[in-house]
């Protein structure tokens, strides 16, 4: 059916509006802002060409940032996988108090990393602390996990971890229901045994997932910063001084607004290849079985 | 004839029982957090701090909760929360519906470079926004306030997706027929694709409502007086004010401000497991 433009235009608009002020001119101010820089001790805006950039391409303390936001990543997205897809697969087949079980595990979805961060505060405190508890009954020490420069980054992922099973579990689940019963079926008639069975059967066709997951985990962490903020406000000794966070400090409590806009766009550059490489490999592989 | 001995040991060798009791570990381990919140928030001050810790107080300390609203006004915070969730999820429903409609039934000349680009902004993650946001925010006199909370969330690309895709799975022949019948545009939006739609709004709506709700970086920085806090930044605050005075407090403020967001959950769940799930569909 052919609509003359103006009513298509007026149907459009205020999302083209709500987009185009709030997400397309902010994303283009911020490069702008990131080769401006303000003079001291007056608010007014010069140009300075790649200076934010150079600086924080030479500024320690920011490639400490990056990371320690790699380091979040790796404790997080590889152990937070393995769990949940253990988890997903006996969740896949066991039939008993189904709806219960299912909504134990997919129930951190709903609450946010601040309040998910705020259940685990006191369960990281090192004398009083159930983790620490747990891990003297088998003898082990544990360490001042949110005071100590080694362990504060772990503890933020072990929390992270916590409300990114339920995310994981929702779409394994769907993966995993995806997987033709035939296909398992002729394998168990041919004797193959159930570990089997998951590595050269249901780990293939899952796989996709396993991908998917992945990528938008690491975008995820990359993008962490309210359970930082609750737990280690970026310490101790900047050990959780993740890229968001940095920029948090810089933009809103060193007031350096081309500074931090320079990591913004830094940080979308980032995210973009991650998203990028998501597009193109998840585009060859994805099974729709 | 039945032999239960039989039945039961059958029962007992069967993978499915072994594969629950497995499950039951891990579920022990993801429900404690939440357990030990609820633990702690009926405990008193000494009692948290006993060594081995326990899970059951010695005495039930039922005055955490009174007291914890009593040192910050906690049922405001779920109010602005509230209002604040609310009004992006009206807001981008409606225009998501109405772009969406436009997109998947309407010709006109751009159509899909206006699709292109609202499909666009769901790359830019919202730490790039922020600072000209907020200058915008500070420029209209607007921080500390609802319209902050609200406004800049006023439009959604993956509304937009999500409705475009479910719009064009709806026969043009209904449309037509709609039309012929002398229904506005307008008349066949609200009566007739709109309840057709229903699954997929109702999922973007409580996906809306959740994502807004659970935001933490844009309200710590728009936000300035007490009055006007989250439930999200407001509990970090409540906890740094508190925590040398009483632990159980702090953890009856989290119990209270944590509830709503496990009823919504359990209530919508449905929907909401949608609403990730096709959430995914935009990497």
């Amino acid at each position: 059916m052919n609509t003359r433009f103006p009513i298509a235009l007026l149907f459009l608009l205020p999302t083209l509006l709500g987009l185009g002020v709030f997400t397309i001119y902010p994303a283009i101010h911020s490069v702008y802002l990131s080769f401006h820089s303000v003079a001291p001790f007056s608010s007014e805006l010069f140009f300075s060409g790649f200076e934010n950039y150079t600086e924080l391409f030479s500024s320690p303390e920011y490639w400490q940032s990056l990371k320690a936001s790699c380091l979040f990543a790796l404790f997080t997205v590889p152990p937070g996988l393995l769990v949940s897809l253990f988890i997903a697969v006996l969740l896949d087949a066991q039939p008993y108090v189904k709806t219960l079980l299912r909504t134990i595990f997919l129930l951190p979805v709903g609450i946010s990393t601040a309040m998910a961060a705020m259940l685990w505060v006191f369960l990281f405190n090192p004398t009083a602390g159930y983790l620490n508890y747990f891990l003297s009954t088998v003898g082990i020490t544990g360490p001042n996990w949110l005071a100590d420069p080694l362990w504060a980054l772990p503890a933020v992922s072990i929390a992270t971890i916590w409300k990114a099973i339920g995310f994981n579990v929702i779409f394994l689940l769907a993966a995993l229901t995806g997987v033709p019963k035939e296909l398992q079926e002729a394998a168990l008639v041919d004797g193959a045994g159930p570990f089997r069975r998951f590595w050269n059967i249901t780990l293939p066709m899952i796989s996709p997932t396993l991908f998917f997951i992945t990528v938008v985990s690491v975008i995820h962490t990359f993008e962490g910063f309210g359970q930082i903020h609750i737990l280690t406000q970026g310490g101790p000794a900047d050990s959780t001084n993740v890229l968001v966070y940095n920029l948090y400090r810089d933009a809103f409590q060193n007031f350096r607004t081309g500074y931090a806009s320079a990591q913004a766009i830094v940080l979308f550059v980032i995210i973009l290849i991650a998203t990028l490489i998501q597009f193109s490999v998840g585009r060859r592989r994805v099974h729709y079985g | 004839m039945v032999e239960p001995r039989g039945k039961f040991s059958v029962f007992l060798r069967s993978t499915r029982l072994w594969v629950t009791l497995l499950l039951l570990l891990p579920a022990a381990v993801q429900f404690f957090p939440i357990l030990y919140m609820l633990s702690i928030s009926i405990k008193s001050s000494n009692d948290v701090f006993t060594w081995p810790p326990t899970l059951i107080p010695e005495v039930f300390v039922w005055t955490n909760f009174g007291d914890a609203m009593e040192a910050a006004p906690l049922l405001r915070f779920l109010f602005n929360s509230f209002i604040a969730a609310c009004g992006i999820m009206m807001v981008q429903v409606a225009t998501s519906i109405l772009a969406a409609y436009a997109l998947a039934r309407m010709n006109f000349p751009g159509k899909n470079l206006f699709l292109w680009l609202i499909l666009a902004t769901m790359m830019v993650p919202g730490e790039v926004t922020i600072i000209p946001n907020y200058l915008t925010m500070a420029s209209l006199d607007w921080l500390d306030s609802y319209q902050a909370l609200i406004v800049p969330f006023s439009a959604s690309g993956f509304g937009v997706f999500l409705l475009y895709q479910f719009f064009r799975s709806i026969p043009k022949e209904l449309e037509e027929a709609a039309i012929v019948d002398g229904a506005g545009r307008m008349r066949f939006l609200i009566q007739i694709l709109i309840p057709l739609s229903m699954p997929a709004v109702a999922s973007f709506a409580v996906y809306s409502f959740v994502t807004a709700w659970n935001q933490y970086l844009w309200p710590l920085i728009v936000t300035q007086t007490v009055e006007m806090r989250t439930a999200q930044i407001a509990i970090g605050m409540f906890r740094t004010q508190n925590e040398s005075t009483s632990w159980g407090m702090v953890m009856a403020a989290t119990s209270i401000l944590i509830t709503p967001s496990i009823l919504l959950f359990i209530a919508t769940q449905r929907h909401f497991v949608r609403g990730v799930t096709m959430s995914g569909l935009k990497g």
